[in-house]
């Protein structure tokens, strides 16, 4: 067995539902995701959803009818101002908020409650305290009562590809903000899910250890394709990571932009230095700012897809 | 160096105005210093009976104390051992009882709005008065003590070990939600282990009120035991066997107390967030 592994084929081959990249087969713990869904279906559909928050004082509409498709291997970040209804939007597409209205489909399977084949990653490294980076990466396999030894080389080569080879056996307290954060990322990856589900995980960092990351994420990706859905609430960000960007604005938050980035892959920091790329945040930057002003105008006016050039 | 010879190492370490740098020395001094001033006390106390010429009946010499114990050590570790193995049951079962109503209190909402208010109003009623009661519903035997000893130290516990419970990382929840993780394996692999250091502290508490327990208990109604002895000799005005008797008590609680310290710092070495 090779590994790293070999990179997934395109959407487009088949049969996905054999996963040649796991070091064991999950056996009959994982229905595969797209069973039953048409080849060419979406991997994540989100139909016309919202939510409202029932709180004790007046209910929050958090999200009022957002739709959204990722294919699989795809790339999406959702962008927006905070208290825009992001995060609300992705716990709902991880099964842990239930929408109040529409639905969301994995694989043409509705979303009810968490699923073990989708990897969370939040804001906070969220790591056990107690146990060694090693033991953190391998918490999933834990809980999902796989054989923990059998994933152990998975999980470091995992963490000497986020550059962490050394401190395998280190306690969190001992890891910086960064660091912790990849330690985290390996934990999201163990367990070989199809979707990534990320919630501002680079948020609490500093602006330099921030830029390292995403230039980490691109790479990790490269080898161990995800189809990945994205929080930020930096323009920047979004932008140099995703295949598209949707834009999230407006009191109740619609989806105001589907913007496809037109920048090649693999992606070196040096794109963020090409006037191409300035042109794709000041739009985004106009969305947000129109979105902030007047929800209702923004949709109908920017909801085309970005083909390279701008008005 | 500006002063050299005399500065011996005590010395040194009584003029040093403040804590040495390297951590030997803080040890060192932690040490010294409370052994230092028990020695004055103890020193203090031998010389007030001597020269002040105090009758051993209102207070007996730490060394006629001492000799006591030495000479009659079967007779004292005779009443030692049920004193301590009370004590030691009362606490395992107020442990358990406190950690049992911890996890009904934080899984079961209907059973924390009704018990936890009562729990508190409880830790109001002066316990100790209730002592005689438990005589009158369990008889004279060891289960009285015990029942009323675990009833006045299983209180820390269910604070405590709540508080624990209550404490853990609402981030970390959500991930082991995420991952469809049950309650069981929640409690298990996050909610307990970070409880943990809250448990141990209530069980220090735990430990030192089942002490007390037990005693209270030797003292309204025992044929055995250190609270016995102690009452029995009062009366008969034998203050040395009384103090004695206390010395004894003293150093059975450190022993306790020492085991709850040696199971925590064995947890630590699995359950700390340094590395060790
Ligand atoms: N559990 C909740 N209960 C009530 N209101 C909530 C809850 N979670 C989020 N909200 C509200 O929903 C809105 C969107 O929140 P959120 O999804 O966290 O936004 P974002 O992630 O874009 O910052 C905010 O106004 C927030 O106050
Ligand atoms: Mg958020």
């Amino acid at each position: 067995m090779s590994w790293p592994p070999p990179k997934r084929a395109p959407p487009s081959s088949a049969n996905m539902s054999v996963d040649l990249t796991l070091p064991l087969p999950l056996t009959n713990s994982i229905p595969a995701i797209n069973a039953g869904a048409a080849p060419s279906a979406p991997l994540v559909s989100v139909r016309a959803v919202e939510k409202t928050y029932f709180t004790r004082q007046a209910p929050v509409q958090a999200v009022a009818s957002a739709s959204l498709d990722v294919a699989r291997g795809e790339f999406v970040s959702l962008l927006g101002p905070s208290g825009c209804g992001k995060s609300t939007l992705l716990m709902m597409i991880a099964g842990l908020e239930q929408p109040t209205g529409g639905s969301i489909l994995l694989g043409g399977a509705e979303v009810k409650k968490p699923r073990r084949d989708i990897g969370v990653i939040f804001q906070d490294a969220t790591l056990l305290p107690w146990k060694s980076a090693l033991d953190n990466v391998l918490f999933p396999i834990r809980i999902l009562k796989l054989p923990v030894e059998a994933y152990r080389p998975r999980a470091l080569e995992l963490l000497n590809m986020v550059g962490l080879s050394g401190f395998e056996h280190k306690k969190p307290s001992e890891l910086s903000g960064g660091m912790r954060q990849r330690v985290a990322i390996c934990r999201s990856l163990i367990h070989d899910p199809d979707i990534l589900l990320m919630d501002e995980p680079f948020s609490a960092l500093d602006a330099i250890t921030r830029d390292q990351m995403n230039v980490a994420l691109s790479e990790i990706l490269e080898t161990y394709k995800k189809t990945v859905i994205f929080v930020t609430h930096s323009i920047r960000e979004a932008a140099f990571l995703s295949d598209r960007v949707v834009v999230m604005g407006g009191r109740p938050s619609t989806i105001a932009l589907d913007m496809t980035m037109p920048f090649p892959r693999p992606r070196r920091f040096e794109i963020e230095e090409t006037p191409e790329f300035a042109l794709v945040c000041r739009k985004l930057r106009l969305t947000i700012e129109e979105a902030h002003q007047n929800p209702l105008a923004v949709r109908s006016a920017a909801s085309g897809t970005f083909a390279g050039k701008i008005e | 160096m500006a002063t050299t010879g005399i500065g011996t190492e005590t010395g040194a370490i009584i003029a040093t105005p403040t804590p040495p740098k390297e951590s030997g020395g803080a040890n060192v001094r932690g040490i010294v210093l409370p052994l230092g001033l028990a020695a004055i006390v103890l020193v203090g106390w031998q010389l007030a009976v001597t020269l002040g010429h105090i009758p051993p009946v209102i207070l007996p010499s730490p060394v006629s104390i001492t000799r006591y114990i030495i000479e009659r050590y079967d007779i004292l570790l005779m009443h030692a051992v049920p004193t301590t193995l009370e004590s030691a049951a009362s606490f395992v079962l107020a442990t358990l009882l406190g950690i049992a109503l911890a996890i009904i209190i934080t899984y079961s909402q209907i059973a924390r709005e009704a018990l936890y208010p009562n729990l508190v109003f409880f830790q109001l009623i002066p316990k100790i008065a209730l002592a005689p009661l438990f005589i009158i519903w369990l008889g004279i035997g060891s289960q009285s003590r015990i029942a009323f000893s675990v009833f006045i130290a299983f209180f820390p516990v269910v604070i405590a070990t709540t508080a624990g419970f209550a404490n853990v990382d609402k981030g970390m929840l959500r991930l082991c939600r995420a991952l469809t993780a049950s309650e069981w394996q929640i409690f298990t692999s996050v909610r307990f282990p970070a409880a943990l250091p809250h448990i141990f502290s209530g069980m220090k508490i735990a430990i030192t009120l089942a002490i007390i327990g037990v005693i209270i208990g030797e003292f309204i109604t025992a044929q055995a035991g250190l609270g016995y002895l102690i009452i029995f000799a009062t009366a008969r005005a034998d203050t040395e066997i009384s103090m004695a008797a206390i010395v004894v008590l003293c150093i059975c609680g450190l022993l306790l107390y020492g085991l709850v310290a040696l199971g925590e710092s064995i947890a630590n070495r699995f359950y700390s967030a340094d590395n060790s």
